[in-house]
């Protein structure tokens, strides 16, 4: 405590002997003199909590304010069990909840799935790695919505790589279509969007101030690959990136020809 | 002589039309679960999507056979019965069952369930009312809150539908040359709602 106390002396004494008329000089002093005596302060109170046994307190109490909690634990439905529960649900005739447990089941799958192309995506893309705490599986055990799959690259500055892949939805089904509706909004002038060619799929590439790059690629009966791209200097650097995500190991993931 | 007879039977079975058969769903989760050992998952899944396809059919047998086969004089028409499952795409069970009277009358019977779009027609029934329509009027089906519609056509005639959700289901109960709302809610609490809601949440 005496020794921070007599630093503290010290610096100021030899701060003070030594000012300068230049005002940018004297401005440098003043900020370094309030940056000793912050840290002179600091170190002198926590010390004597220390001393005290005081622990600080975590964060203060407010009425009606989530602090703490574990969330839920992780929930991945036993396939084999449900296409078992189905089975007997099937057998007292009980549709619904034969149904229930198939829609588990598919699920189930899906999540596996997921797991699975996930796994098939490299750690690293360009300058940018994935926060493989983000990856995100969806599946709703039915076709109208069906898959979700994503991953996050981030890293460089503030470079942001979204991976997506939707399948068998059959919403999807119709991707096709919106992309013989862009080719004529292609035609019609648009400056920020074209048909390219990726990995040997149709694909169109768009561009946005706000949103970045976005590059979206059907596949399959029913699939889509989205891959969207933030603070990316050209077109020429996004697409790099977004050749490193092999579009022919995602579907021999997922079964698809 | 043996053989012509057995060319005859198999041109008579070609001649009815040869019929799709059902899928038994229990095979369907035999596949599933061969497929899912052996690690083909795609497999597995387009397996598992049968199965519920071939239980949507099953339940909407059963919904069939719980629906009124006459309303009021009108007896119900075999021949345009419809069950369907879109298991693949928004809706689940699909049933449908027509009945016919002296001309005009006619009714229709439908039930979409499982689907989750359906769920904002609850939304609808719950909102205030404004005003009195006398078109449009709430009613009350077997313990279920229902929006009983009345058109009135050019040529005077009076049709009815009657919307009933249900979870995420809907029955809609279609009427035509019926005058009377008394004898339209009649016939409406004859159709066993809570039975059928049962069958398919």
């Amino acid at each position: 405590m005496s020794r921070i106390v007599y630093s503290v002396v010290l610096t100021l004494l030899f701060l003070a002997s030594d000012l300068n008329p230049l005002h940018a000089q004297g401005r440098f002093i003043r900020r370094l003199q309030q940056e000793v005596e912050r840290k002179a302060i600091e170190e002198i109170f926590e010390k004597g909590k220390e001393e005290a046994g005081e622990a600080a307190p975590a964060e203060a109490y407010r009425p009606g304010r989530h602090r703490m909690g574990g969330g839920l634990s992780q929930e991945v439905p036993d396939v084999e069990q449900a296409i078992s529960d189905a089975e007997t649900s099937l057998g007292s005739n009980d549709f619904g909840g034969s149904r229930a447990a198939l829609r588990r089941a598919v699920w189930g799958i899906e999540l596996q799935m997921g797991h699975q192309v996930l796994e098939s995506l490299p750690l690293t893309v360009g300058g940018v790695e994935a926060l493989t705490d983000h990856d995100r599986v969806s599946s709703s055990g039915m076709g109208f919505s069906g898959m979700l799959i994503e991953r996050v690259y981030a890293g460089g500055e503030d470079m942001e790589l979204v991976v997506s892949v939707g399948n068998d939805a059959g919403l999807l089904g119709v991707a096709g279509m919106i992309l013989a509706a862009e080719m004529y909004r292609e035609s019609a002038g648009q400056e920020h969007f074209k048909q390219i060619r990726f990995q040997d799929h149709r694909a169109y590439i768009e561009y946005d101030d706000y949103e970045g790059y976005a590059l979206t690629t059907p596949f399959g009966q029913s699939s889509i690959l989205v891959i969207r791209g933030l603070n990316y200097s050209s077109e020429e650097d996004f697409m790099a990136s977004a050749g490193q995500i092999d579009l022919h190991r995602i579907k021999q993931k997922l079964g698809i020809q | 002589m043996n053989r012509t007879l057995i060319a005859m039977a198999f041109a008579i079975f070609l001649a009815q039309g040869a019929p799709l058969f059902a899928q038994d769903p229990v095979k369907n989760l035999d596949e599933a679960r061969t497929a899912y050992r052996s690690g083909d998952l795609e497999a597995a899944r387009f397996a598992l999507q049968q199965a519920i396809r071939e239980v949507d059919l099953a339940t909407a047998r059963e919904v069939l056979k719980l629906l009124p086969e006459t309303m009021a004089t009108m007896p119900f028409v075999p021949e345009k019965e419809e069950v369907g499952s879109g298991a693949m795409g928004f809706a689940g069970v699909y049933v449908h069952r027509s009945y016919l009277g002296e001309s005009p009358a006619s009714a229709s019977l439908q039930v979409v369930a499982g689907s989750p779009l359906l769920a904002g027609i609850n939304a609808i029934l719950a909102l205030p009312v404004v005003g009195r329509d006398p078109d449009n009027q709430r009613v009350r089906i077997g313990g279920y809150r229902g929006l009983l519609q009345r058109q009135q056509g050019n040529g005077g005639e009076t049709s009815w539908t009657l919307q009933l959700p249900f979870g995420s289901s809907l029955l809609t109960f279609s009427l035509e040359g019926i005058d009377e709302q008394q004898a339209v809610l009649d016939m409406a609490n004859t159709i066993p709602v809570e039975q059928i809601a049962r069958l398919v949440q």
